[in-house]
């Protein structure tokens, strides 16, 4: 009797609802928009504790909800290294497959994502298998000549740059770069790398990748002393280097070579003994304003420590216009790419992602719980 | 008295080596500066890895056959490039030779000096890998051990 009650109470709710709720569309594939919308963000999560197993994640950072951030998800292995065309509906992910995926031989290639899919839809295989697979760098992964040609590092551990031409899909062949690392594009259709010796060292590519010219900067890098971040902010064609001890250098890649301008401090009152750092510590805006990462009470040894406040500066006057303290410490900041309200991403010492408001600094939100573990970089999406 | 005259001998016997070593350089700094500097890299052993890094023991000192070769070794970024002064890697790169490839040496090897290293890391290489097999190349046609030297498998214990 009573089983008979309540069989007949949803049965009779089974049926008020159906007749509300339209029946779902089981597999039901979205399609991503062919230029991300300003907020949207790129999030490496490089997976340090399982490093066969990276990923790249969509994420609008606008959105409240976990299932409204949360617009895909595609893989790089091995501690890859991305970037996005501006001009193609493209991702890229220079990464490593093992035939037995820790093991067997290897194979180190370019994979081509469609941005609207998330699927793969092109490789192009780096026949020498050396590419350097460290901890996520921008800069290991360089984008040249209007981004018709990549530049990939290779670290093996002669140094080197992979050159492909991306509208034809072709590896080109391999620059050496020796005793220096990574690429900061120059000129027309060149690069610079950061040496060992202290110098810089500018290359500029023929149409087929080959070599056309290059050229050493003086020893101006204080290794021992006062070392330059090997990872630039780059405003139109001016890199601007943190120093371990809180200098700015500015390098001017705009001719063939890279030229060495000033250098000034990022330290202009009120902050004795604190110093950039971090993993991604120094970025810059749609307008060209500068955000570094600083921490206080520097030490040798504390320049990858986490950083408590981030500092923006003008570069027209090379003076400080705002000091905003983090919520969270961060290793990590990324900005999108919107120049009207641009967002700030930190990714904090939790392995969560603050979103501030960039320019006032305003804390917003943490987009968190979405299957990240070590989300180091964080890239605005294009 | 016997026993005195031994440790007066000894006193000038560690004073004779100092005096050696200076000329020749500090072994002990050498092998420090290696460890720190080079065998993270080319391996406690000088043995190198396979297509990777070049083995060194039982071969470096092919290069002191040439001009160019023995420009090679201090303009190659590993040795250009190493945080330390002219003095110690002119020292490193003779402790080196002497050390994992002396019998490879050329006859009459003449040490590197500290003004001919200082003027040779100014200028570091653009293409080692290229130039490196060039000077192979050019050294094996009048080097019967080379060759062979070469056919070999590329690293060795
Ligand atoms: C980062 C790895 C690395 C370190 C550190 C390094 N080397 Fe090397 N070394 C290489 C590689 C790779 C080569 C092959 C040439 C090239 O592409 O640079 C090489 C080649 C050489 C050669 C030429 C040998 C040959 O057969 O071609 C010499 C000599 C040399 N290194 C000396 C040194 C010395 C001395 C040090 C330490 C002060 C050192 N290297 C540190 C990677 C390294």
């Amino acid at each position: 009797m009573k089983n008979t009650l309540l069989a007949g109470a949803i049965l009779t709710f089974a049926a008020a609802a159906q007749a509300e709720l339209k029946p779902e569309q089981l597999g039901k594939v979205l399609t991503l928009p062919e230029k991300y919308p300003p907020h949207w963000i790129i999030v490496h999560d490089a997976t340090f504790f399982h490093m066969l197993d990276g990923r790249q994640y969509v994420i609008d950072a606008d959105a409240e909800t976990l299932p409204e951030q949360v617009k895909g998800m595609f893989n790089s292995s091995f501690i890859a290294t991305v970037n996005q065309s501006s001009v193609r509906p493209e991702m890229y992910v220079a990464e490593t497959y093992y035939t037995r995926g820790s093991r067997g031989t290897r194979t180190d290639v370019l994979t081509i994502y469609d941005k609207r899919t998330l699927e793969p839809v092109d490789e192009v295989i780096l026949p020498n298998n050396n590419r350097y697979s460290g901890m996520p760098n921008q800069y290991a992964h360089t984008l040249i000549d209007n981004e018709r040609l990549v530049l990939i590092f290779n670290l093996n551990p002669a140094t080197s740059l992979s050159v492909v031409d991306l509208e034809e899909r072709k590896y080109l062949g391999e620059i050496p770069i020796p005793g220096c690392s990574l690429a900061f594009p120059t000129g027309e259709r060149g690069f610079t790398s950061i040496c060992a010796g202290g110098d810089m060292y500018s290359v500029q590519l023929n149409a087929d990748g080959t070599m056309a010219s290059s050229a050493r900067t003086e020893s101006f890098n204080d290794i021992d002393n006062n070392p330059l971040f090997e990872k630039p902010a780059i405003v139109g064609s001016t890199a601007y280097f943190p120093t371990f001890l809180g200098d700015m250098v500015e390098v001017d890649l705009s001719g063939p070579a890279a030229k060495v301008g000033e250098r000034w401090s990022l330290r202009q009152g009120d902050d004795d003994g604190w110093r950039p750092g971090g993993m991604t510590y120094a970025i810059s805006d749609a307008e060209g304003q500068l955000y570094v990462l600083a921490h206080p009470a520097g030490y040798d040894g504390s320049h990858k420590d986490p950083g408590v406040e981030v500092w923006l500066y003008d570069p027209a006057t090379r003076k400080r216009t705002a000091r905003h303290p983090l919520k969270t410490p961060g290793l990590s900041i990324a900005l999108t790419r919107d120049a009207e309200a641009p967002l700030m991403i930190v990714t904090n010492i939790e392995m969560g992602l603050d979103v501030y408001d960039a320019k006032s600094g305003k804390y917003l939100r943490t987009v968190t719980g979405f299957g990240q573990e070590t989300p180091f970089v964080v890239h605005g999406a294009r | 008295m016997p026993g005195q005259t031994r440790t007066v001998k000894s006193i000038l016997a560690a004073a004779l080596l100092a005096v050696s070593l200076s000329a020749a350089g500090d072994d002990h700094r050498a092998k420090i500066n290696y460890m720190l500097y080079c065998q993270g890299c080319h391996l406690p052993a000088a043995e190198g890895l396979e297509d990777k890094v070049p083995r060194m023991s039982g071969f470096v000192g092919y290069f002191t056959h040439s001009d160019e070769g023995r420009r090679f070794l201090i303009q190659v970024p590993g040795s250009a490039t190493a945080p330390v002064n002219d003095e110690q890697l002119a020292e490193l790169m003779n402790w080196i030779l002497r050390t994992y490839s002396a019998d490879e040496l050329a006859d009459g090897f003449e040490p590197y000096t500290v003004a001919e290293v200082a003027e040779l890391r100014q200028t570091p290489d653009t293409d080692p890998a290229a130039r490196r097999k060039q000077i192979l190349e050019d050294l094996s046609k009048k080097n019967r051990q080379l060759r062979r030297s070469l056919a070999q498998p590329a690293t060795s214990p």
